[in-house]
């Protein structure tokens, strides 16, 4: 069991937990920090990862649509397409130095989606994977969404687990550019209506299980970053 | 200046490919260690790849959105090769000192340390290699290695080693310090004198010496030049040995499954003389002179790759049947060319069966730095006086060369007197057990 | 001669064992009416009678015991444990009794005993039965412990187990019964305990291994030949006494040692073995001793996956032996 980081950020806008997530990058990278898992929950948000190289052609809403939406854009330095952010979503922002967790990439991706599986199936929910499609999903349905960056082994990004968010939004977008596929949630899944006050602690307790973790549970400023 | 290759690199045991994402350095760009060079796209995963090397970007090799597995060469970096620049230039100077002082050391001495640098990374060998290393008088540092990251390897040095037998330390040079610190002793071709080059007309075929040649070459030309050779000979009656092993051969075969030749008596005769002469068993050592401690006979021997003298280790703890057990192997496996070097070295004394190719009478040269060395000749009958009769006898003539510098006439001619009374003594009933 | 699966060398052996000596009683869980969980004694009650093949309680400790007894006593118990995972509940009389009366006795009695027992995994038996106990006798002076890997071997030794003075351990791998077959003489012939046997003679990497994973090994060496690796194989066939001799001399010969074994890494044979090697050899070695085992969990799992991962397979060693051969 490895000592890490847990920091509840609440509601908090993309610009500035990405800004956050940077600067903890850092600390975990000098070793000034332990590993620290961001959970957060964003306003609506468009993010384009990598693997768009630039492009928006999965983006399906004008900007004019988009704005009227009140849904802004971002071009990120993670792994994937493009993909959506918004509340009733529980956003984890796992910063590891993956010299500790076996060096491994894609071992790490699947460490991702074992977590979110396990908390899933605590809620009556069978998910599974769907190689090579990266994330969690129920049928053909995408519950959790994973991008990722590493750079020395440090992570950055994480992944993105459909609570309630508001499915519409998902329609301006083709989700991580797959295009026969589609997107659920877990209140859709139950019938019910589903908090992430609900969710998190189970979300907390299965990554801590997949990753051994013993969480500290702080704040931003105990992180001594500023 | 000197060229890395940077390779895609490993992602994780379960990653096998990366996808160039973005260069983040464009060919021309200075990079310094572990500042990011690139991104790598695998999955859902955006990696920044550091740079392994500090350097200037000289070629890019795959471009962006391409996949390549794990290993594969990505880009090359100059690197700044102060270092290699260096030692290149000063490898060249202790060179040449080595050749103006002739008897130079083989091992490089600590303080040139630019030329023996280039060697440091891979400095560690492992036991065997270092055993074999010093027992061949072979500095491990100077051997390519073919092992995983360049190790040399055990083979490595007995490939070397095969290339330039003379290199055993005792067998090295004719004048070389016998014992141990052979290390110190380097095999110098300096003493050698050019020959006359040979006059070659139309029609004449000129052949490229093969490695055997040229060692024998170097090694007769070196035992003529430095060990002053003396000669001679004696007559021996083997009537009766050649008796004995009328009677026993076919025995001998079906109980020992091998069959029984002249050499094991000739051997087991040259080793009593040894023990009558322990003169005979030792080497020159400039100031010194170095008596063997053990007998290990090298017999000579004529094979598909050249002349070879096999050695039979502790000749002297062996009886007939032993030796030739220990012959019959040795031709065995000379034949089959799975002789090891083991095999082929640590000689104190040769024993040359001439009469396997007829002849009557032969002068051998010396396989320095030994003191000697007999031939046993053809075995013909002849007719010769016993006891105040003419009688017709079995005869075999026994030729010694032998080094003056260790030996004089008297203990040559002792040393081969015992080995004919050894031999005259044995009758049809001799026992070979 | 004949064509012999291991487990009919094993029965034959026994057969001809029952026929030569009457002083010799074949007892344990299953062995006479059913004729042994594997069959391995199958026919032999019927032939030798109730009183030669006997059907025992199901109680380790006793038919040890008892055995122990017997043999003291004149006769020549060659029990069975039905898995050699059982083996534990008996582990206080071989180890504090059968292998010490001689030596407590200044030689006055001896315990000519051979207890014969099926191990080893890749059969899917699972936790209790799949394990590899032969370190744990391995350990003990004044026990032998024999592991045949093939059907002449299973034969010659199980003869010579049973002539022995003293009590033999003698481990027969389950996977081996049926899947291992070779010529096997009618008549009866010694194989010498402590004397390993040259499989396969090469010239750049040695294995040294014994029981199943001899013929695993050859498989590997057979695969390597194609790639011009020339793999030498030397069967134990005794892991107590070691042949030191046979050992020393391949390691010497190559200078790379992969020692292989199906039990669990940690103490298994393979540490031993590189020991000895290491104290006496060390100038020949060309590269670090490797050993191949199974890995240090504490059974033999259910799930054939896991399963498949635990056990040392042909593919694993030739990977492994190519590994030691580029090193």
């Amino acid at each position: 069991m490895a000592e890490a980081n847990l920091v509840q950020l609440g509601r908090m806008s993309y610009q500035e937990a990405w800004n956050l997530q940077r600067r903890v990058g850092e600390g975990v990278g000098s070793g000034a920090l332990l590993d620290t898992v961001l959970l957060v929950e964003h306003p609506p948000v468009y993010t384009v990862g990598r693997s768009a190289h630039g492009s928006l052609e999965n983006l399906l809403w004008d900007e004019k649509r988009r704005q009227a939406e009140g849904i802004d854009l971002f071009m990120v330095d993670r792994g994937g397409d493009i993909t959506y952010h918004g509340p009733g979503q529980l956003v984890g922002y796992p910063i590891l130095n993956l010299s500790h967790h076996g060096k491994d990439l894609h071992r790490y991706l699947r460490f991702l989606e074992e977590s979110l599986i396990r908390a899933l199936q605590h809620f009556g929910i069978w998910a599974g994977r769907m190689p090579p499609h990266t994330g969690v999903w129920v049928g053909d349905e995408k519950v959790a969404a994973i991008g990722v960056k590493a750079s020395h082994w440090i992570t950055q990004h994480g992944f993105a687990l459909n609570v309630s968010p508001q499915l519409e939004h998902f329609l301006g977008i083709v989700p991580c550019g797959i295009e026969d596929k589609g997107v659920t949630s877990m209140e859709r899944l139950l019938g019910r209506q589903v908090s992430l006050q609900e969710v998190t602690p189970m979300v907390v307790e299965q990554l801590a299980r997949v990753f051994e973790f013993q969480f500290r549970h702080v704040t931003p400023a105990d992180l001594n970053i500023e | 200046m000197a060229i890395e290759v940077v390779t895609m690199p490993q992602l994780g045991e379960s990653v096998t490919e990366g996808t160039i994402g973005e260069w983040l350095k464009k060919v021309g760009d200075p990079v310094e260690k572990y500042e990011s060079l690139l991104e790598v796209a695998t999955d859902k995963v955006n990696a920044e790849v550091p740079s392994p090397i500090g350097g200037k970007i000289a070629k890019i090799l795959v471009d962006p959105g391409v996949t390549v597995p794990i290993g594969t060469p990505i880009c090359e970096i100059e690197v700044e090769g102060s270092g290699a620049g260096q030692e290149a230039a000063a490898g060249v100077t202790p060179a040449a000192e080595t050749l103006a002082n002739a008897p130079a050391p083989t091992t490089p001495p600590v303080t040139a340390g630019a030329a023996s640098s280039a060697v440091e990374g891979r400095g560690r060998f492992s036991p065997a290699v270092r055993r074999l290393a010093q027992e061949y008088g072979i500095d491990p540092g100077q051997i390519a290695g073919t092992g995983a990251g360049g190790r040399v390897t055990r083979n490595d040095v007995l490939r070397v080693a095969q290339e330039k037998p003379a290199s055993k330390p005792a067998a090295a040079v004719g004048t070389a310090p016998a014992p141990a610190p052979a290390a110190a002793s380097a095999p110098q071709p300096a003493v050698l004198l050019e020959s006359a080059p040979a006059v070659i007309d139309e029609g004449d075929i000129v052949q490229p010496l093969s490695s055997v040649r040229k060692v024998i070459a170097e090694r007769m030309v070196r035992s003529k030049q430095t060990v002053p050779h003396a000669w001679l000979m004696a007559e021996v009656d083997v009537t009766g040995l050649v008796e004995l092993r009328e009677r026993i051969k076919d025995e001998f075969k079906g109980r020992e499954g091998i069959s029984l030749t002249y050499l094991p008596f000739m051997l087991r005769a040259v080793v009593e003389g040894l023990r009558a002469v322990p003169e005979m068993n030792a080497q020159w050592n400039n100031d010194s002179i170095v008596l063997k401690k053990s007998i290990n006979i090298g017999m000579a021997a004529a094979t598909d790759r050249g002349l070879i003298v096999p050695v039979v280790r502790n000749a002297d703890q062996k009886n007939v049947v032993g030796l030739a057990q220990a012959t019959q192997d040795l031709v065995r496996r000379s034949r089959a060319g799975r002789l090891t070097l083991d095999d082929l070295s640590g000689g104190t004394f040769t024993v040359d069966n001439t009469g396997a190719v007829g002849t009557v009478l032969t002068y051998p040269v010396i396989n320095a730095p030994e003191a000697g060395i007999v031939t046993m000749e053809s075995i013909v009958k002849r007719p010769v006086v016993v006891g105040g009769m003419i009688a017709v006898r079995s005869m075999v003539n026994v030729c010694l060369s032998f080094d003056h510098r260790v030996v004089d006439g008297a203990e040559a001619g002792k040393f081969i007197q015992v080995v004919k009374k050894h031999l005259e003594a044995i009758g049809p009933d001799t026992s070979i057990y | 001669m004949a064509v012999l699966s291991y487990l009919e060398a094993i029965r034959e052996t026994l057969r001809q064992e029952l026929r030569r000596d009457s002083r010799i009683i074949i007892y344990g869980e299953d062995v006479g009416v059913r004729g042994g969980v594997f069959r391995v004694t199958e026919g032999l009650q019927k032939e030798f009678g109730e009183e030669r093949v006997i059907d025992s309680p199901l109680a380790e400790a006793a038919i040890i015991g008892t055995a122990i007894g017997a043999a003291v006593n004149g006769l020549r118990p060659v029990p069975e444990i039905q898995f050699a995972d059982f083996i534990f509940p008996a582990i206080n009389q071989i180890i504090q009794e059968a292998a010490r009366i001689r030596y407590r006795s200044n030689g006055t009695f001896s315990v000519p005993l051979v207890i014969r027992a099926p191990f080893g995994g890749g059969v899917h038996g699972a936790l209790y039965h799949s394990q590899s106990v032969e370190a744990f006798f391995a350990h003990v002076p004044g026990l032998k412990v024999v592991v045949p890997g093939t059907p002449y071997d299973a034969k010659g030794l199980l003869a010579a187990a049973i002539q022995d003075e003293d009590p033999v351990l003698y481990f027969e791998h389950k996977a081996a019964y049926r899947s291992l077959k070779g010529e096997v003489p009618d008549e009866r012939y010694i194989i010498p305990i402590g004397q390993a046997d040259l499989k396969r003679q090469g010239q750049d990497v040695s294995i040294i291994t014994y029981g199943l994973m001899v013929s695993y090994a050859l498989k590997a060496a057979e695969e390597l030949e194609k790639e011009g690796i020339s793999v030498e194989v030397l069967d134990l066939r005794t892991v107590r006494p070691l042949d030191v001799d046979a050992i020393l001399e391949t390691a010497k010969k190559t200078g790379k040692v992969l020692v292989l074994h199906e039990d669990n890494l940690t103490g298994g044979l393979g540490g031993e073995i590189s020991a000895l090697i290491s104290e006496h050899a060390l100038f020949y070695l060309d590269a670090p001793i490797m050993r191949l085992a199974g890995p240090d969990v504490p059974a033999m799992p259910y799930s054939p996956p896991l399963e498949h991962a635990f056990m040392v397979t042909p593919e694993k060693i030739r990977d492994k032996a190519r590994e030691l051969a580029k090193y």
